[in-house]
């Protein structure tokens, strides 16, 4: 803000300010235009206003204040000799900014601004990514067919594969708040979150996780994790998000089938969450944007994002067939 | 993350003086009676990080803060149980968190080892990577309260032990007891300690403020009780004082945060300032540039003229 040009008129404001603070009576301010349908009272009147009984219509829901979330970056997901991304459906960030996205056999990687940087390839013969995270050190995790390999994000090197003890199975990728990832896995018999470390080794399996707790076949689960180490599932069978405890242990689900704001429709295709107690869904709508306590639907965002990241300054990332999108995102109401 | 020594020209920074001056003057109108902080002599702020939330580098109840040589600050979250390290640059480089979801206390240890206190128990861990390098036993099976890191290596720890009485420990940096001072609150004051802090200067003396007796106490290098007072308009035994962290400097200051107010005492318990600002963890480096904060937000001021 240039201070010498506005200087005039920040003096007047705040000595206005300060005369009507000094001990002078004065009216409150007027009150906001509201969608009520009572009159309001006389400005001398004691009287209460007296609701409007008779003819009264329902009253209609507040229409929705425009949306604060701001584009920020869009960029088209090329990589020179590895091509444009087709049906890139994932996306990841890691802590330096740097943002990953994966379509059928390759993992492209774009500087903060958007620019190509490199790329690998996730082997012969080239199986589509269900799952991409990119952790606090840089190593970027892919799930692919079921297996789960590490890579180095910068270099595109292979580190590893992290192996469940029960096989194949690796579906959604998440990066935890701390180092490693948290990965949902599941076969014909059950399904379970996986709590990888730093350097790829499997601190703990929450056997059974959601079918345990939802008594029916979870399928294809979508994880995220926050700062607090909640762990969020978004269930296609149920057309909700679960809720877990680090430990495991079920907390609540929010969230059903339905055309309605607050209802999912379709199989669910990105989830993140922020440090502001957000949780992003998407799903055939679009983005919605849920307050993670108690689930309430806040707003959708008006992307078509499916794969969703968040970055450590709670921007959000949507990537969708050959684009990424980056918004900075409206954070949630604030409480009384 | 923000910065306030931002460019903002010499001109603007007039202008900003006398809307502040012209502001305070409209408010000292509407509530005449309040309270004038005394005129500080805080150093300038130099830098501060920090964004309220649960992500990986945000803050909720930031608490606790330690510094190190190479100016990377170490902060500890209450609520969230996680130790943070960030660059100079309050660029976060490490997350990690504690085995008992609680931080109380943290200190950095000479030789790379951050100490830190989780709900009675003590841990270490590497301070670069914030890898946990292991649990130390408490002397007799105490519970670890507070911990301060010694100028020649090694940290200081107060406990409370099964007895109900409280223990100061002199640990090394594996954290290996090498000696313990028992009781060493409770004789001097006659109650044992509640929520304490500590810190020690240059030359060894240990000062425990207590929030149980409402005081600080000071001992020498031996572990011998010297005295007691509190700060600026709060004496020894006043049971509104409020201890929120406490550090020295290397000028013979004791920087000491009430949640509320912070304020300078002389080692040797001589009131100096208090200041109206929000105040909990403080920590200052080999420059006596102040490290505080006050919960979501770390500030770092130049040494201000004692």
């Amino acid at each position: 803000m240039n201070l010498h040009r506005h200087f005039p008129l920040l003096l007047l404001l705040l000595c206005a300010a300060g005369c009507a603070g000094s001990g002078v009576a004065t009216r409150p301010p007027a009150p906001a235009p509201s969608n009520k349908v009572a009159e309001p009272p006389a400005e001398d009147s004691l009287e209460p206003a007296e609701p409007a009984m008779d003819d009264a219509e329902p009253e209609a829901p507040a229409p929705e204040a425009p949306s604060q979330d701001v584009l920020l970056l869009r960029f088209k997901g090329t990589g020179k000799d590895l091509g444009t991304m087709t049906q890139s459906a994932l996306v990841a960030v890691d802590p330096q900014g740097f943002v990953y996205t994966a379509d059928a056999g390759r993992v492209l990687r774009f500087t903060p601004e958007g620019k190509f940087a490199s790329g690998f390839s996730t082997g012969e013969p080239p199986c589509q990514p269900t799952g991409l995270a990119a952790d606090r050190g840089g190593i970027v995790y892919v799930a692919c067919g079921g297996r789960l390999l590490r890579y180095e994000g910068a270099s595109g090197k292979l580190l590893g594969e992290v192996r469940h003890p029960d096989g194949a199975g690796f579906f959604h990728v998440a990066p935890r708040p701390d180092s490693g990832v948290l990965v949902s896995w599941r076969n014909a018999q059950r399904d379970d979150f996986v709590l990888v470390a730093f350097d790829g080794t499997i601190e703990t399996i929450h056997r059974n996780a959601v079918a345990g707790a939802s008594g029916q076949a979870a399928g294809d689960v979508l994880v995220a994790m926050d700062g607090r180490r909640t762990i969020y599932a978004a269930v296609n069978p149920l057309h909700a998000v679960c809720v877990f405890k680090l430990t495991g242990e079920y907390v609540n689900r929010f969230g059903s089938e339905g055309e309605d704001p607050d209802q999912f429709s379709g199989p669910f295709t990105g989830l993140a969450v922020d440090g502001q107690g957000q949780i992003f869904v998407s799903d055939a709508k679009g983005v919605s944007a849920l307050l993670g306590e108690d689930g309430r639907f806040l707003r959708r965002l008006e992307t078509k994002g499916t794969g969703l990241a968040i970055d450590d300054d709670d921007a959000l990332f949507a990537a969708a067939g050959t684009e990424v999108a980056k918004y900075r995102v409206e954070p949630p109401p604030k409480k009384d | 993350m923000s910065q306030l020594a931002g460019p903002v020209s010499q001109g603007s920074r007039v202008a900003i003086l006398i809307v502040l001056a012209l502001a305070g003057r409209a408010g000292s109108l509407a509530a005449a009676e309040a309270p004038k902080a005394p005129p500080g002599k805080l150093g300038e702020e130099l830098f501060r990080f920090g964004k309220e939330g649960i992500g990986p580098s945000q803050m909720t109840r930031v608490e606790y803060v330690a510094v190190d040589p190479g100016g990377f600050v170490y902060l500890g979250d209450w609520e969230l149980g996680r130790v943070q390290r960030f660059s100079p640059q309050g660029k976060l480089e490490a997350v990690a968190y504690v085995k008992s979801d609680r931080v109380n206390s943290l200190a950095y240890e000479r030789s790379g080892v951050l100490f830190v206190v989780t709900l009675h128990h003590l841990f270490r861990y590497d301070a670069k990577t914030l890898k946990l390098l292991g649990e130390v036993e408490p002397p007799g099976g105490g519970d670890y309260l507070a911990i301060a890191s010694r100028p020649g290596g090694g940290v200081i720890a107060v406990l409370e032990s099964r007895n109900i009485s409280d223990d100061v420990a002199f640990l090394d940096k594996e954290g290996k007891i090498e000696r313990v001072l028992y009781g060493s609150i409770e004789k001097a004051a006659g109650y044992t300690v509640q929520r304490p802090f500590v810190t020690v200067d240059g030359k060894g003396f240990f000062y425990v403020a207590d929030n149980g007796n409402h005081a600080i106490f000071r001992f020498d290098p031996e572990g011998r009780y010297i005295s007691r007072f509190g700060y600026p308009g709060h004496p020894a035994g006043d049971s509104n004082t409020d201890f929120a962290g406490i550090t020295v400097d290397g000028r013979g200051q004791l920087w000491v945060s009430g949640w509320s107010t912070l304020n300078v005492v002389t080692v040797d318990g001589r009131p100096r300032q208090s200041y109206e600002m929000s105040s909990y963890g403080l920590a200052v480096n080999d420059k006596d540039e102040l490290f505080v904060t006050d919960r979501t937000q770390v500030r770092q001021y130049a040494a201000g003229k004692p």
